[in-house]
């Protein structure tokens, strides 16, 4: 497996198993230690492989435009700083202030998007949630915390997910009960609120969620409940639409064994949706709350910006 | 010799059973199953002669040690230490190797090597995928290495168990004569290795993208694997059983109680530790009763052909070959280790057992009659390392691997397999040939 194709495929995974944050958080990490074990002499040489990285990090499939984002931000900081280094290890010094910084905001950038979030959590509230999304539950904890009286329904999705879902609203003691996704129509009259996470939003006004979450959004869009979407704007994916992040198709063979027969059929799953934004109600960034009208210009304005820079670095 | 009717069932079961063995078309617990009760249908042997066959003693040695293992494998306690150790090997390729090597050998030499196959090589896999090695090298040579390390003790690979139980050898003796030729072979093999695969293992620190690569998926792994909520009482429980295991195989002697005893003591007394923590109804789920049973069956067969006189037979064949006792060590040696690179070497040794007490009768006299048993050991528990087929950690590592998208075909497998079986047996070879001529 070259190695663009093993990058892609390692972030795919972590940004699976533990969200955009989580993806970003472990990729400046792992920036901060390759560094260490990293070895190199002439600062233009360094410079010649960062250049590389920086390359690969672009183009993984899907890309990841969180994770470009904050290598745009580290190569921005490099070019201000470039005098300043007169040898590596200077360059690796400030790299890695850099980066554990970065670190640092996007810790800030998701507590106030937490901090927003509550405040959109009355007594008496419903909330429906159902993306693995640790926003979404930092937000809910925040108003438990908060002391504020409401319920969580839970809509069933893939085992694993939910379980954690279950174990963490378990372990805040936050009241909850689980409806299975596709039994929801039962219980739309007792939700007020419907909170989901979101992991990019591209050029088409697209977010990607969780798989699922598009005939959750189709059914309570329909009866006019409020539907949020909770994200930082680091996670905007500023580039073209050709390139937004795929629903990714995995085909697998299901075997179900029974002390009676074997049963072999052809297995369809996907590890994405794409919901329109215009099909939710609001938008919660750490800049603010947006309506769908003020988020798509939100996303315009960052998008104008991030091309004049890639044409600067990438001559795209 | 007299040629009965009871003689040519008894020789025909085992020699169909094997055949079926090794084409592998249906379950090798159903074969010997139905070996057995053709053996008892057929008057070969009675049921009484049947349950006098087996010995209960390998039976609850297994038994014990799988629940042991089973309890200890949900501590996450493994998983735990394989992901420090990809932490600590900072992604540089030998290291990785060598740690991982180390790591597999020392887990085999206490736990079944299946159990060690299954807990390592998919952090194995994920951590060599991610640092841009040979995964397919990897995944083979921790297969070899869960066999080579397995045969350093009696309870490290079922045939050094089978051995151990019947032949009344301790713990200790185990190691006391099986130390030095696995070190010098370990050290060869790892050698021979890196000579050959040099350019999959060679570091390299100076490309940042394959350095950055390579902190990704130790970060992954990390999260991956040790995530698991580690339990302080379980891991303690767990570390005290695994030790009072190890010590009471080592004071054994002293303590005058029988192994298969001492590791039903083990698999009870973690069960009992752990019963509020891990359910014992689902442990005893994942026991191999499958094994067990497979077990049971092929001492009914060796039993039927140890009194229809065709072990006699063997073992004066053996005896009558006319060359030296160094002779016949390198005969057993050899030939059972070049027949285990093809074929399950449990029912071999099963049957080999019976020979060599036969054997050791008829050559009285000689020196050191018990390197027998340890070329026996070696043979078998090394030739394993031919193929895929020659050992349950060959094939459960391929089965993992498979699962974890990796290919790893019989020839891939025997490129590697074949060449460390070779370097392993001489090893062995002059070990006997040194012990035998020194008279040690």
């Amino acid at each position: 497996m070259i190695l663009k194709e093993q990058i892609s495929k390692t972030f795919l995974d972590v940004e699976a198993e533990l969200g955009t944050t989580g993806l970003c958080k472990i990729v400046l990490e792992s920036f901060i230690e390759s560094l260490d074990n990293f070895k190199c002499t002439k600062v233009d040489d360094f410079m010649e492989q960062f250049k590389e990285l920086a390359l690969i990090i672009k183009n993984t499939k899907p890309r990841m435009g969180i994770v470009i984002y904050y290598i745009c931000e580290i190569w921005d900081q490099i070019e201000e700083n470039r005098s300043k280094f007169k040898t590596v290890d200077d360059l690796k010094l400030f790299l890695s202030k850099i980066s554990k910084k970065l670190i640092g905001e996007i810790k800030q950038d998701s507590d106030k998007v937490k901090d927003l979030g509550a405040n959109y959590i009355e007594d008496g509230d419903s909330i429906l949630i159902h993306s693995h999304s640790k926003t979404v539950l930092d937000i809910i904890q925040k108003a438990k915390k908060q002391r504020i009286k409401f319920k969580v329904v839970v809509a069933e999705q893939e085992a694993e997910k939910t379980m954690d879902i279950i174990k963490f609203l378990r372990k805040t003691d936050i009241d909850f009960v689980v409806v299975p996704e596709f039994m929801l129509s039962h219980i739309e009259d007792q939700v007020s609120k419907v909170f989901l996470g979101g992991l990019t939003f591209n050029d088409k006004y697209y977010f990607v969620t969780d798989a699922g979450t598009n005939s959750l959004v189709a059914e309570f869009h329909g009866i006019h409940i409020p539907i949020y979407i909770f994200l930082t704007t680091t996670k905007f994916s500023l580039w073209n639409s050709s390139e937004e992040h795929s629903t990714h198709k995995v085909k697998q063979v299901k075997t179900c064994k029974s002390l009676k027969d074997i049963l072999c059929y052809d297995r369809i799953k996907f590890s994405h949706d794409r919901i329109n934004i215009d099909s939710l109600d609001f938008m919660v960034t750490e800049e603010g709350t947006f309506t769908p009208k003020e988020a798509k210009a939100l996303f315009d304005k960052k998008l104008k910006e991030r091309k004049k820079w890639q044409e600067k670095h990438f001559n795209d | 010799m007299l040629v009965t009717p009871e003689f040519i069932i008894a020789v025909s079961v085992f020699v169909v059973s094997l055949l079926l063995f090794i084409f592998d078309w249906i379950d090798k617990t159903i074969i010997a199953l139905t070996g057995s009760l053709i053996l008892i249908v057929t008057g070969v042997l009675s049921f009484e002669g049947a349950i006098k066959a087996i010995d209960f003693e390998t039976i609850a040695l297994l038994l014990g040690l799988m629940l042991t293992v089973i309890l200890a494998q949900h501590s996450g306690i493994f998983s735990w230490l394989s992901t420090k150790i990809a932490e600590k090997s900072k992604g540089n390729p030998i290291m990785v190797f060598l740690l991982f090597i180390a790591l597999t050998f020392f887990a085999s030499t206490i736990l079944n090597n299946a159990t060690v196959v299954l807990l390592l090589i998919p952090i194995a896999i994920a951590l060599s995928n991610g640092l841009g090695l040979n995964t397919k090298l990897m995944v083979i040579v921790l297969a070899i290495f869960s066999n080579i390390g397995g045969t350093l003790t009696l309870i490290g690979d079922p045939p050094n168990t089978l051995i151990g139980v019947k032949a009344g050898l301790s713990f200790n003796e185990f190691i006391i004569n099986l130390w030095a030729p696995i070190l010098v072979m370990s050290v060869a093999v790892i050698g021979y290795l890196f000579m050959t695969s040099w350019s999959s293992v060679k570091p390299n620190n100076k490309n940042l993208p394959k350095v950055f690569s390579t902190s990704l998926t130790i970060k992954r792994i990390k999260y991956q694997f040790a995530n698991i909520s580690l339990d302080k009482y379980t891991i303690i429980s767990t570390l005290i059983v695994l030790l009072f295991t190890v010590l009471s195989f080592i004071f054994q002697p002293q303590l005058g109680i029988s192994v298969g005893i001492l590791g039903m003591i083990s698999g009870t007394l973690l069960s009992l530790l752990l019963f509020k923590k891990l359910s014992f109804l689902e442990t005893l789920k994942e026991v191999e009763w499958d094994s067990l049973l497979f077990f049971t069956a092929l001492f009914i067969q060796v039993g039927a052909l140890e009194k229809v006189g065709f072990l006699e037979l063997i073992a004066n064949s053996i005896a009558g070959f006319g060359g030296s006792y160094l002779g016949l060590l390198l005969i057993i040696l050899w030939g059972i280790g070049l027949a285990s690179t093809v074929i399950n070497n449990i029912p071999f040794v099963a049957l080999m057992i019976p020979v060599i007490f036969e054997l050791q009768e008829k050559l009285v006299g000689i020196p050191n009659p018990e390197l027998l048993w340890w070329a026996l050991a070696l043979g078998a528990c090394l030739g394993g390392n031919g193929t895929i087929i020659g050992s349950s950690a060959g094939l459960l590592a391929i089965d993992v691997a498979k699962k974890n998208g990796i290919k790893i075909s019989f020839l891939d497998f025997m490129k590697v397999g074949m060449p460390v079986t070779i370097i392993t047996l001489i090893v062995s070879s002059f070990y006997l040939i040194a012990r035998v001529n020194l008279n040690i």
